[in-house]
């Protein structure tokens, strides 16, 4: 089924001074969907968010959220969506409620009471909102921020390492609560985190990026498929994943083996090809690609390039 | 406009607390001088010669005029502006003599402390520093603790952002300047109110005019509400190029109390100081013939709305282009 897309990022491109930060990244996240952003330290996630939220100016290409464009029609764009931009960024000395009033009257719409309360009610922060922001953990904030965002039912969520600084509990409930205002609203998620682990409980598709270009995108559900892991010696696993290649494989290197998507009747002749050109193949097995295997595998693979 | 109000109101929620401290201060400080003035009065010593109606020992116009000639007539030829200056206050008391209009050198009501108070020092220099304490810092603080992401991740424009802090520095400065000068007129309630329609001469370019007192008032409140704008596009232009809460507030007071000190070594060879909005906040002194150059109000005029349009462009043209890396 073809859903809309909330956010439509096509072909951006953003220098900052000799350095390309963004090369002609394109992306899209569809209604309903919570979608991973990955990518190593410095591959330009952070750059790519705050282009999504008008913070930054890109040099080329466009940003369109809900069919508005960023730039030419911010504040309708805006209107439809909620972001949290690396730390929440929150007032410490007014009280929890003051500051979601603050983002209330800025807001452009009419937003009731009951609204509020119920934002209130979904982060679980009922008991402490008559308190100053400053006396907060960070979790706390955390979840302020997200009632912030959520205030004006945005069609979309934009949380940017939302995990960062929290405790095991405290990212535990930071997804339960992303699971659940998706279930409960509908709302898109579209999340950049450093935690593959959380990524993969979390979403239902990621996109990698790396020096500011989209290097891959994949459902989570095709993630998870089985594939036949094939070890090899170590000096030979480049050889051997170049020859894959060329059968018209598309091999993933995890650890010392590699993993292919292929019939189980393919895998004596692929063995007795590997071994007709030096390679020997010590095991195979049945395996599962991880979210940690895709990404490695994107990041490095693209190096090896 | 829903928006600018909301921004409004959130300003406010962010910085009534400073507003009611300097409101305090202010009432604190007014009390004070206040209760002096009383106990100055009541028990201050009278010498046993002295005369019992003070009003017989002050200097009359007729007083004020002849000196005023002396000096004329001692003062070189060569010192062309001074000989101006003179001639144009010579010409000030000669008016009120021709046109039979009450002047009084010194007067002790509550109406003349209002008039008096909208001049001088008070709007050239001491509210300036208040203004500075409203609003130096109010867009700098907010990028140097990054809280204004919460507002550039909202609907509301960059400008608007800017507009809304500065309508409120404005508009709080100025209803803080009008309370100021209710204070100062509370501070003569002892003495007479005075009369709003009495006449009070003024100079609009090269000529005099008579207008009564509450003309002269309106039209001083409006004069300060020109400088307290410009004071207002200074400050916020400065808060939001030094992004930093203590260089925007040095910055702000160095162009603000010590730019004479640091302009002094260069104004003999350049007169920068005829083109700094500084020497032009003092809008009323053209009125009353007191302001101690030699501009005209218009000329004071255009440098106040010049400086106006500069702050605002540089903002304008910096603030919809730029990458804000908060």
């Amino acid at each position: 089924m073809q859903r809309n897309k909330v956010i439509e990022v096509n072909h951006v491109s953003k220098r900052l001074g000799n350095r390309t930060i963004i090369d002609n990244l394109s992306l899209h996240v569809n209604e309903g969907e919570i979608v991973g952003f990955l990518g190593p330290n410095g591959s330009g996630k952070t750059t790519s968010i705050r282009m999504m939220t008008g913070m930054i100016k890109p040099d080329q290409g466009s940003i369109k959220i809900m069919g508005y464009d960023i730039q030419a029609e911010f504040s309708l764009a805006m209107k439809h969506i909620g972001a949290i931009v690396e730390q929440p960024a929150l007032y410490g000395y007014l009280s929890g409620w003051e500051n979601l009033m603050q983002a209330v009257r800025i807001s452009g719409m009419q937003i009731n009471k009951e609204r509020i309360e119920w934002c209130v009610r979904m982060v679980q922060l009922q008991e402490r909102m008559q308190e100053k922001v400053q006396r907060y953990s960070l979790g706390m904030k955390q979840r302020l921020a997200i009632a912030q965002a959520l205030l004006t039912q945005p069609k979309m969520i934009i949380l940017d390492e939302p995990t960062n600084g929290l405790d095991p509990s405290g990212i535990i409930e930071m997804r339960t609560l992303i699971h659940k205002l998706r279930d409960e609203t509908g709302v898109s998620v579209f999340i950049s985190s450093h935690l593959l682990s959380e990524i993969e409980q979390l979403c239902d598709r990621v996109i990698v990026i790396d020096q500011g270009k989209t290097l891959a995108a994949k459902e989570m559900s095709s993630l998870g498929h089985a594939a036949i892991a094939l070890t090899v010696q170590d000096d030979q696993l480049q050889s051997a994943y170049h020859l894959l290649q060329l059968e018209g494989l598309h091999p993933v290197l995890q650890n010392a083996r590699i993993l292919i998507q292929e019939e189980a009747k393919r895998i004596p002749s692929l063995v007795n090809h590997l071994y007709q050109r030096g390679i020997h193949v010590y095991w195979i097995e049945k395996t599962k690609q991880s979210l940690e295997d895709f990404f490695l595998d994107t990041t490095q693979g693209k190096e090896r390039k | 406009m829903h928006l600018l109000v909301g921004s409004l109101h959130n300003e406010w929620m962010k910085r009534k607390k400073r507003i009611y401290f300097i409101v305090f201060s202010m009432i604190i400080l007014f009390l004070g001088i206040f209760v002096i003035s009383i106990l100055n009065e009541r028990y201050s010593f009278i010498p046993s010669n002295a005369t019992p109606n003070e009003a017989a020992d002050r200097p009359t116009v007729e007083d004020k005029l002849i000196e005023l000639q002396l000096i004329y007539d001692a003062t070189p030829v060569e010192q062309i502006q001074e000989k101006k200056r003179l001639k144009n206050q010579i010409e000030w008391y000669s008016y009120h003599l021709s046109h039979d209009i009450k002047f009084e050198v010194i007067s002790d009501t509550a109406l003349d402390t209002l008039k008096n108070s909208m001049t001088g020092i008070y709007i050239s220099f001491l509210f300036p520093i208040v203004m500075i304490v409203i609003g130096a810092d109010i867009l700098s603080s907010e990028m140097s603790s990054r809280t204004i992401k919460t507002m550039l991740l909202r609907p509301v424009g960059r400008l608007m952002i800017f507009h809304a802090k500065l309508l409120f520095v404005a508009g709080v400065s100025f209803l803080l300047l009008v309370c100021s000068y209710l204070l100062f007129c509370l501070l003569k309630l002892n003495n007479e109110w005075g009369d709003w329609t009495a006449e009070i001469v003024v100079r609009f370019g090269a000529t005099l005019h008579t207008v009564p007192v509450w003309f002269f008032v309106f039209i001083g409140l409006g004069s300060n509400l020109i400088s307290v704008l410009t004071l207002s596009f200074v400050l916020l232009c400065i808060s939001y190029f030094f992004r930093n809460v203590s260089l925007s507030v040095v910055v702000s007071m160095m162009l603000v109390v010590f730019i004479k000190i640091l302009l002094n070594p260069f104004l003999v060879a350049v007169p920068a100081d005829r083109y700094y909005f500084m020497y032009h906040l003092d809008l009323v002194s053209h009125l009353l013939d007191e302001f101690p150059g030699n501009q005209h109000l218009l000329a004071s005029l255009i440098v106040l709305l010049s400086t106006i349009v500069v702050c605002y462009s540089l903002v304008y043209f910096r603030i919809n282009r730029e990458d804000l890396p908060y």
